[in-house]
């Protein structure tokens, strides 16, 4: 049976050990919280795909998440490579995992330099009156990154709370940060009897010739 | 030959093509575990094993019972084959008071000097976070305050003293646990599990050298097994095999139940 291919997104999880990477996934994939009785470190390499649909557009997410795998560069580069989007996860209880994050994000910018980054503060149950992390310290973090990071979300995978709509909107902003490539490709595709699009060859219809870009 | 793969759904594909034809298996038939009458069979009145090569070949056509797993201690060469129970009492002495020497070494670390050792206290964080979550399904690890998850950890922490450049890295406490929750003693579990670690080490490199190798061995008995499979495999861009990481990096461990991989790590000789 055909079907349109709907684009594949790689989405990855990274994070210190702990903070809750692995019941993210779960909540995204099941929807389910497994209690500290059951729970088990990851090892190795989990991922899910999900659909997720803006108007008309969807995307597959494809969820990754690591345990133990990552200490060597070749297995982190094959890890990172290709993804869409990276999720820096630390947990909203311990400080010292939201510190250690700028080592996660110089993997990400190093490895999936293409990545749309976004943070998310886990464990939002166990924040208490007095916050290990507060809102302001997620906020310096961002601007101390020169704005690399697109969003920052809060959420609990004990409650549930904030996980689904984490999700969509990150879904959501990668449906729209595709939109453009997406409707190359279908002008490409239905216009002129090729599936390639080429630049350049139909885009200056003012006859102008394109300028090399910018290298300031 | 008609090579073809047919799609059947996004997740899955079944990949066709007739793997190659190997000589039929030899017919093995399993034997029973090693038994109390076996076992005490082979020992002679000063306790000396007067046969290993045959409880080892017992223990490679069954196992061993249940009950009797203290032979593990031999497998694993706490004890020699041929010593004598007075010797044993003697070696258990020494390599308890080795074992208390190093668990004292880390117990006396001040919040202080940790706070101006990284490495000790990375160590120490990575152990934490995974004693709670090392098998709590199993009874034996079951409640909070379990005084066995305290003793996992505590083997955890010496075994960092012991060998403080490999360390603790993630996977450890799942090796540990089969032979904690068998053999239940501080001591004996720790050297056990030191002479368990001499084997395994290398799954455990730093730069994964040892894991690298073994993935492709796996990829390279699967090119010759199911030629088919491991072309896809290199379609897909698969053929790093990280997907077998876990099955190879605890010995299976996280792929049978606890009573099931004990038998498994019995008969393959993992203890030997």
């Amino acid at each position: 049976m055909a079907s349109i291919k709907v684009p594949e997104q790689k989405v990855i999880l990274c994070g210190e050990y702990g903070v809750g990477k692995s019941s993210l996934f779960r909540r995204y994939a099941y929807d389910t919280f497994i209690s500290s009785s059951s729970r088990k470190s990851t090892l190795g390499l989990d991922n899910f795909n999900k659909e997720y649909k803006v108007d008309d557009r969807s995307i597959q997410m494809q969820l990754w998440d690591t345990g133990g795998m990552e200490r060597v560069a070749s297995i982190t580069s094959s890890y990172y490579k290709f993804a869409e989007a990276a999720i820096l996860v630390f947990s909203l209880d311990n400080a010292a995992s939201f510190h250690v994050l700028s080592q996660h994000l110089l993997e990400i910018v190093t490895y999936a330099e293409n990545a749309k980054i976004f943070l998310c503060g886990n464990k939002s149950d166990l924040e208490g009156t007095t916050p290990q992390v507060t809102e302001a310290d997620m906020e310096n973090f961002c601007e101390q990154c020169h704005n690399l990071i697109s969003s920052t979300y809060k959420t609990s995978c004990k409650t549930g709370e904030g996980v689904e709509e984490m999700f969509a909107d990150i879904g959501r902003q990668l449906i729209l940060s595709n939109r453009s490539r997406l409707e190359l490709q279908t002008m490409g595709a239905g216009g002129i009897g090729t599936d390639s699009f080429k630049l350049g060859g139909r885009g200056s219809e003012e006859g102008e010739v394109a300028e090399p870009p910018c290298l300031c | 030959m008609v090579n073809r793969s047919l799609e059947l759904d996004d997740d899955y594909t079944v990949v066709g093509g007739k793997p190659i034809t190997l000589r039929p298996r030899p017919p093995v038939e399993r034997g029973d575990p090693l038994s109390h009458d076996e076992w005490y069979e082979v020992q002679d009145s000063e306790g000396r094993i007067r046969d290993p090569d045959k409880i080892k070949k017992i223990i490679f056509r069954g196992g061993v019972k249940p009950s009797l797993r203290i032979v593990w201690k031999f497998l694993l060469g706490l004890y020699p084959w041929d010593s004598t129970r007075d010797e044993r009492e003697v070696i258990l002495k020494n390599k308890s008071q080795e074992y208390h020497r190093m668990k004292q070494q880390w117990q006396s670390i001040s919040k202080d000097q940790e706070d101006r050792w990284a490495d000790y206290s990375a160590r120490k964080s990575l152990i934490e976070k995974d004693v709670t979550r090392t098998d709590r399904e199993l009874p034996f690890f079951a409640d909070d305050s379990s005084r066995n998850l305290q003793t996992l950890n505590d083997i955890l922490m010496t075994y960092v003293m012991y060998n403080f450049d490999l360390g603790y890295v993630q996977g450890m406490s799942d090796l540990l646990s089969p032979l904690l929750c068998t053999l239940q003693d501080e001591v004996e579990t720790f050297w056990c599990f030191v002479s368990f670690m001499e084997r395994t080490k290398h799954n455990f490199d730093m730069d994964q050298a040892g894991m690298k190798k073994q993935l492709g061995q796996v990829y390279q008995i699967l090119c010759i097994m199911a030629p088919d499979l491991s072309q896809y495999l290199v379609s897909v861009e698969a053929n790093n095999m990280f997907f077998c990481f876990r099955w190879l990096l605890v010995l299976l461990k996280r792929e049978f139940s606890p009573d099931d991989i004990m038998v498994l790590w019995e008969v393959l000789g993992i203890y030997r």
